[in-house]
């Protein structure tokens, strides 16, 4: 059984195992399969990995290494193939799309960032209900706007009480994200770097 | 969690797929997404014109409460049909999600 990490440039094929050992899920050493003109990071299970907190940080530490050693479109936990012509034949019918996310997301690693909204309670009026929600928008463009330059792309929500922004960045740029977030008000959390599965 | 494989990242993007069992919710599913969608277009035209001082007090207050209770009303029936706020946020394939 193979779990797939996520796709590298196939030319990489043959160079990554030595060149940057990369530990994968339970301690196994990740390594690159091609497929077409791409390659597959993937390592061998003996069934299928339960999710559990040390698999989905090694999932996501390999990834991250992967990044680190060039690129890599990383896929979420979970994606398990029976032999290696399933893989490849499901990694070849989607080449053009992995192959666009690929140069996209080079070097890029995801960060959320989250701001609290002020909880209150339910809006009294409608005035009421649409200032509160004007309040929303603003925040969020005074975040969009503060983080812009350091942004690659950008996604937002608002749900359960806070405004939840979804960056992509550069791998080095995670440091100047969070400079910038430190004079923001009201104080944001941080979390990552993350593999940016949000942008595949 | 189940313990079958998946190979979400690697299949194309989710379908409207209705079969006899899940029928209701499927639509229901495409349904609210395309309200909500429309919801939070007409919420941020809402406020748009009530900065430009386009809107009397007595729109803007009608106006918000509609507003207001179109969004209850879609995490009510969303809840009633078993649908999670994500799952309004339907996958458009190349075009991203929809929300």
């Amino acid at each position: 059984m193979l779990y797939a990490y996520g796709v590298v440039r196939g030319e990489r094929t043959s160079s990554l195992p030595d060149r940057v050992p990369v530990m994968g899920l339970d301690g196994a050493r990740v390594q690159i399969l091609r497929a077409g003109n791409l390659g597959v990071a993937l390592s061998e299970m003996s069934a299928w990995p339960e999710p559990t907190p040390q698999r989905i940080r090694a999932h996501n530490s390999a990834c991250l290494a992967l990044i680190q050693a060039g690129g890599v479109v990383p896929f979420r936990f979970g994606n398990v193939f029976e032999n290696e012509q399933e893989l490849c034949a499901a990694v070849e019918a989607k080449a053009a799309d992995l192959e666009r996310a690929l140069e996209r997301l080079a070097g890029c690693v995801e960060l959320t960032v989250r701001v609290p909204l002020d909880p209150g309670e339910r809006p009294s009026s409608g005035t009421d209900y649409l200032r509160r929600k004007k309040r929303e928008l603003e925040l969020a463009e005074r975040l969009r706007i503060e983080l812009g330059p350091a942004l690659k792309d950008w996604r937002q929500e608002i749900r359960h009480g806070e405004l939840r922004a979804t960056c992509l960045v550069a791998a080095g740029g995670a440091a100047e994200l969070k400079a910038k977030l430190k004079a923001f008000k009201p104080e944001p959390g941080l979390t990552g770097p993350w593999p940016p599965s949000s942008f595949v | 969690m189940t313990n079958e494989p998946v190979r979400q990242d690697l299949q194309l993007p989710e379908r409207i797929n209705p079969t006899p069992e899940n029928v209701e919710q499927g639509l229901a599913k495409l349904v609210l997404s395309l309200i909500e969608f429309l919801r939070r277009v007409l919420e941020r035209q809402a406020v748009r014109r009530m900065d430009a001082g386009d809107l009397t007090e007595e729109q803007i207050e009608r106006m918000g409460l509609t507003l207001m209770r179109l969004e209850e009303k879609v995490v009510e029936l969303a809840e009633e049909f078993g649908l999670s706020a994500e799952d309004l946020n339907i996958d458009l394939g190349p075009l991203g999600k929809l929300l």
